[in-house]
């Protein structure tokens, strides 16, 4: 059965999407890193924020090699620069 | 020495040192007190700054904060830690971050607080965006603190 996950996108990549969060519908086991062939529809592009953005399921960074599951709040981290 | 404590806070009002809890009675092991707070520059490489909005993903940038006072304690003898982020527009001159470490002795409560930190900045869920004054009556800030190396694609044309 597919499964349903939040985004929430944050700074440039709230800019890039000019939202905040979305919903997406995924096969079940697609994994975090997976995400961003959904998000993007230019491989190129996908290719690129995939390179600099890291990824938090439900507030714990993760690797991108992680199966997502259902109800899963996912946050796509840009670089970060706090302090 | 008394259990190690630590205290974290992510807020949008007005911090410094001098807003940490007061010296306990419980904290008079302590022989060293390092206290640290960052401040918004009024410029950055040639550019005039009037302030800085900070974006925050507030529940985990609270998450990985208490990660990472946990991880200080395991590592380094400190007795007790206090460190506040603020998030929202902070004016130039203003505290964006400030940090407490009471320790023993003194090595350990700078090493501490270098590594707390240098660990924010690594992995606390915190943006920034630099404004001047022209562009903070547009509404738009100089770009976030450290932009991906490449084009933004199609909104790019908005900035």
């Amino acid at each position: 059965m597919d499964i349903n996950v939040q985004i929430l996108f944050f700074a440039n990549l709230r800019e890039r999407f000019q939202k905040t969060s979305c919903n997406l519908t995924l096969p079940p086991g697609t994994k975090a890193g997976k995400l961003f062939e959904f998000l993007f529809s230019d491989k190129e592009e996908a290719e690129q924020w995939s390179r600099f953005t890291r990824l938090a399921v439900n507030q714990s960074y993760v690797t991108a090699d992680t199966p997502l599951k259902n109800g899963d709040e996912v946050a796509l981290i840009p670089p970060v620069a706090g302090g | 020495m008394k259990p190690f404590e630590y205290e974290v806070v992510i807020c949008t009002e007005e911090i410094r040192v001098g807003k940490m809890p007061e010296q306990a009675p419980a904290d008079f092991c302590c022989g060293a007190v390092v206290s640290f707070e960052g401040v918004v520059r009024n410029e950055n490489e040639g550019k005039t700054v009037t302030g800085i909005f900070y974006e925050c993903f507030r529940p985990m940038a609270e998450k990985e904060l208490k990660k990472i006072a946990e991880e200080t304690g395991e590592k380094y003898p400190v007795h007790r830690i206090w460190v506040a982020h603020r998030y929202g527009y902070v004016k130039a001159g203003e505290v964006s971050l400030a940090l407490s470490v009471r320790s023993p002795h003194r090595e350990e409560a700078f090493a501490a607080s270098q590594y707390i930190i240098d660990q924010l900045k690594k992995r606390v869920p915190i943006w920034k965006k630099e404004y001047d004054e022209e562009r903070q009556e547009s509404g738009r800030g100089l770009g976030w603190g450290k932009e991906p190396a490449f084009r933004l694609g199609q909104n790019e044309s908005e900035n």
